[in-house]
């Protein structure tokens, strides 16, 4: 949802491997419990009774990459509708809202026959639907008690009480007094069981004021859009993860129920939580609740493999802003064997102030304000991008921040990094892993989200292990069979003087 | 009830050890040992704002700020940015500058050597001029893009008009011609009158030895001094009368809109007061409060909307600000419907039940300040700025819950003006 989105996303592109130091990694092992309740249902727990909290992070392996073509944001959108209740919880008269509900839907859909005749639209026709839908909304409002779901979870001591979407999984988490431990797990059962989406189109409204403010309305959000477009061809990858403006004015409550149904299934979850709990009782607790749901079909992976690229790709987006520049590598997914690899070239090359890049471009030549690079972008599970990004400094163009990080990528093919250079990128590493996790909310999210993504969240530690025996020759290997021209994209913002 | 509980179990609550120490040079340290992660946090920070800024040398505080790491000349050794990044991050630490100071994150077992760098960045930075200069295109660069954020913009307006007539008028990181004329004297000079012991304080927060680490401290610090007495700006913050609507156009799919007008300090003994008002008015979680509910819930106008009263609130006075961002063709009604929420709170203030909930609200995300250590050093840092007790978690607990309504409703009226009201939008004319 919401906020924390992009904030979010940034934080966990790129490095999946979280874990602090070599003396108490075995003790985390040793602690970490793994369950799968009757339905399938996962929970990955860990207690640590520093303060009486929970931190909780229920992660469904579903996001934008999930969706179909015309319903992009779909997964989004239900994120959103996650926080409006459920058939217990929002409503004042369950029962007189669903008929109006489906009153609704019937609508909906006669707009949307109506509005795809094209030159055929009956003017009047449609503006009696949309009178017609109106007065539904209003009737159906009268039996909303607003934002209840949330009010019981603050009112009973709940923090952080949020959730975001990535292409590749849906987190929803919290923080509770750890006494709420089971009101915590009833709740959350219930608006998987039982979710209403009450207030689907206002919700709408606001997911488009969202795509307004952080695509449309910003340069650099359009810059991203435009790079995964001109990567992705046939892959969903290539979607925005807040969908087409077009594609949110088609989706419908009845489209969201039907997403729901196949992906939000207790086998397609895991739920982590981390802090003040006793194992044996919250396992016990999960399956009286949770073990209520029944078992789904298995959602099914994404088939479209995208085709092998055959040469460069360029897009230029004009604009009044300051110029900006990306270059995108395919590259293959975040579970490879060669992708502790890609982590050493994103320290080496341009993450840190001691980076190549850094160092030539910001530092030396003062052509560059930032510059910055990324594995895995947008998401783990599907071969995915390597990207590295630079804002020029004024008086510097892009054409000359390309021409360096060509350079600089060249030269990872043709020369062995240094010893040194490669035990700082690795040294780096393992600190950005603990960084991300000095919260336990933090760590619950990356718990639940490696064992969802990967089926072992232990992967998490494995990871940093195959970081230690990456050599320079690894990298010049892998430099040499990924950054090809061929197979890259090449994503610039400039101002319209420059191309007219 | 609840409040009640929470209230007590804040009052209850023992943050643990944490030292307190002025040394001999009028340094003022803060050291609190936490043994979740093997991490240590290190924060400089100088009683220095904008505020402090010469006329027509707007950024000039950001400027100086952001040369800390550029360059050092210790007695020993003369070492330039490469030299310091290098020994930094081949720790595995990473250094960030401020305005005010400094900030280091560390693995613990480094924490001696960061404490050595800390000192050499603060105490013997050597500002080089070539590096002014890159420093300087990169700041006008960044003044360039965040004219691309409408709500940059934005803010930077509703900020000269709210506070014009006084020395917080201009953007922290200055005017594109203000930060051009900047020149290493005057670098150095504003670095030698505000970046000084007394003027700082050090806190420390992680895991770490106390005792070692204190005998860094003294070791590294106790001979940082600087000639002269240290006489702070004194200012009046009596705003000018402002515009009262100002419009910046913009072609963007979305109208940005901002209103309110100057707030108080955090000084005030009625801040936490007012962070519960605020929370019923338009900083509440998950959407209920009165701007959030009707603008984005109820009528689906907004994805970002809020309201707060004390914005920015430090030693000098924040703002009263309300913010909306929606399509430019409901931009009227989301305003107007803001503005009536703002004119009914101020004229009825909160009812009981939103005033127990958000009392509520308050009391417990006090809490969640402690869930890192960065949340640790920031809470003792600030308590120490404003001559506060360790335990002053207990104070804000006494004042919010013994908030009652008749006392709400008085504070809603006096601290929320409709009629003084300065509104900013950009977007299409």
């Amino acid at each position: 949802m919401r906020l924390l989105l992009l904030a979010f996303i940034a934080g966990l592109s790129g490095n999946l491997y979280v874990f602090s130091t070599d003396e108490t990694q075995g003790d985390l092992e040793r602690k970490i419990v793994k369950h799968t309740l009757s339905n399938g249902m996962k929970l990955v727990l860990l207690e640590r009774h520093d303060a009486p909290v929970i931190s909780c992070a229920n992660v469904v392996h579903v996001g934008s990459v999930n969706e179909e073509a015309g319903y992009t944001g779909l997964a989004h959108m239900f994120e959103h509708m996650a926080f409006k209740g459920t058939r217990r919880i929002g409503t004042k008269n369950y029962e007189e809202e669903a008929k109006l509900l489906n009153k609704i839907d019937a609508v909906v859909d006669q707009i949307l026959e109506e509005k795809s005749k094209g030159t055929e639209i009956n003017k009047t026709k449609l503006e009696g639907l949309q009178g017609e839908f109106k007065r539904l909304q209003e009737e159906a409002d009268k039996h909303v008690d607003s934002n209840e779901f949330g009010f019981l979870i603050e009112k009973n001591g709940g923090s952080g009480f949020n959730a975001f979407t990535s292409s590749d999984f849906t987190c929803y988490l919290v923080s509770m007094p750890s006494n709420k431990l089971e009101l915590f797990i009833a709740l959350e059962a219930d608006r998987l069981l039982n979710p209403v989406l009450r207030e689907f189109y206002k919700e709408r409204d606001v997911v488009k004021e969202e795509r307004r403010m952080s695509v449309e309305d910003q340069p650099l959000g359009k810059l991203v859009e435009e790079a995964l477009s001109i990567s992705f061809k046939a892959h969903p990858y290539g979607w925005p993860t807040v969908g087409h403006m077009s594609d949110l004015d088609s989706l419908t409550r009845s489209k969201a129920v039907e997403f729901y149904k196949k992906y939000y299934v207790p086998n397609n979850m895991v739920l982590a939580i981390v802090g003040d709990i006793d194992v044996k009782e919250t396992i016990k607790l999960a399956e009286e609740y949770f073990g209520k749901i029944p078992r789904g079909s298995q959602p099914k992976r994404v088939a479209t493999v995208e085709p092998i690229q055959e040469g460069e790709r360029r897009v230029d987006v004009e604009t009044t802003a300051q110029p900006a520049y990306g270059v995108v590598y395919h590259k293959p997914n975040s579970f490879s064997k060669d992708e502790a690899v890609f982590q050493c070239i994103n320290e080496i090359l341009a993450n840190g102030r001691t980076s190549r890049l850094y160092k030539k471009l910001v530092k030396e030549q003062k052509s560059a304000l930032y510059v910055g690079s990324m594995s895995n972008f947008p998401g783990y599970e599907y071969p995915n991008l390597f990207v590295v990004y630079s804002i020029p400094t004024t008086g510097h163009t892009v054409e000359e921040i390309e021409k360096v990080i060509d350079e600089e990528i060249e030269l990872l093919k043709s020369q062995l990094v240094t010893d040194s250079e490669l035990k700082s990128a690795k040294s780096r590493i393992q600190v950005n892993a603990i960084r991300q996790i000095d919260s336990t909310l933090m760590f619950a999210v990356q718990l639940a989200s490696t064992e969802s993504l990967t089926g072992d969240w232990s992967e998490m530690t494995k990871g940093l292990e195959r970081i230690k025996s990456v050599t320079a020759e690894d990298i010049k290997r892998v430099a040499t069979e990924y950054f090809k021209k061929s197979n890259r994209s090449v994503a610039r913002l400039v101002t319209k003087a420059q191309t007219n | 009830m609840a409040v009640k509980d929470i209230s007590e179990r804040l009052i209850n609550f023992d943050i643990g050890e944490a030292l307190k120490i002025r040394l001999e040079n009028g340094l003022t340290l803060i050291l609190k040992p936490i043994s979740i992660f093997p991490i240590t946090y290190i924060r400089t920070f100088a009683e220095v704002t904008s505020a402090d800024d010469p006329k027509d040398r707007s950024g000039l505080a950001h400027i100086t700020g952001s040369m800390f790491d550029e360059g050092i000349k210790t007695p020993t050794k003369e070492w330039d940015y490469n030299k310091i990044a290098d020994f930094v991050e081949s720790k595995g630490s990473v250094i960030q500058t401020h305005t005010n100071g400094i900030a280091i994150k560390t693995l613990s077992r480094y924490v001696v050597d960061m404490l050595e760098i800390c000192r050499d960045v603060l105490v013997y930075s050597s500002f080089p001029e070539e590096r002014l200069q890159k420093i300087k295109n990169d700041t006008i660069t960044e003044i360039r893009s965040r004219k691309d954020d409408p709500r940059h913009e934005l803010m930077n307006v509703f900020r000269e008009n709210v506070y014009y007539g006084t020395p917080l008028t201009s953007p922290d990181i200055g005017y594109e011609s203000s930060v051009a004329s900047i020149s290493r004297d005057e670098v150095i000079g504003f670095y030698l009158r505000f970046y000084r012991p007394e003027n700082t304080t050090i806190v420390i927060a992680g895991d770490f030895n106390q005792a070692e680490v204190l005998g860094c401290i003294r070791k590294y610090f106790m001979d940082w001094k600087v000639e002269g007495e240290f006489h702070p700006n004194s200012y009046s913050f009596v705003p000018v009368p402002p515009k009262q609507l100002v419009m910046i156009k913009k072609q963007t799919f979305q109208s940005n809109i901002i209103f309110g007008h100057v707030g108080t300090t955090r000084e005030n003994p009625d801040f936490y007061k007012l962070r519960v008002l605020e929370t019923i008015l338009g900083r509440g979680p998950l959407f209920y409060d009165r701007l959030s509910s009707q603008i984005r819930e109820k009528n689906g106008l907004a994805y970002e909307v809020w309201g707060v009263l004390t914005r920015d609130a430090d030693k000098f006075p924040g703002t009263v600000a309300i913010y909306i961002g929606t399509e430019n063709k409901n931009r009227d009604k989301a305003l107007q419907m803001a503005k009536d929420i703002v004119a009914d709170f101020a004229a009825n203030g909160p009812t009981l039940q939103e005033l127990e909930g958000s009392k509520e609200y308050v009391l417990r995300s006090l809490f969640s300040q402690w869930e890192t250590i960065e949340g640790y050093a920031y809470y003792l840092l600030n308590v120490v700025r404003f001559n506060k007790q360790f335990d002053f978690y207990r104070e804000i607990a006494r004042s919010v819950s013994e908030l009652d309504l008749e006392t709400a409703r008085r504070l809603s009226g006096e601290y929320l003006r409709p009629d003084e009201l300065i509104t900013v939008i950009a977007g299409p004319e």
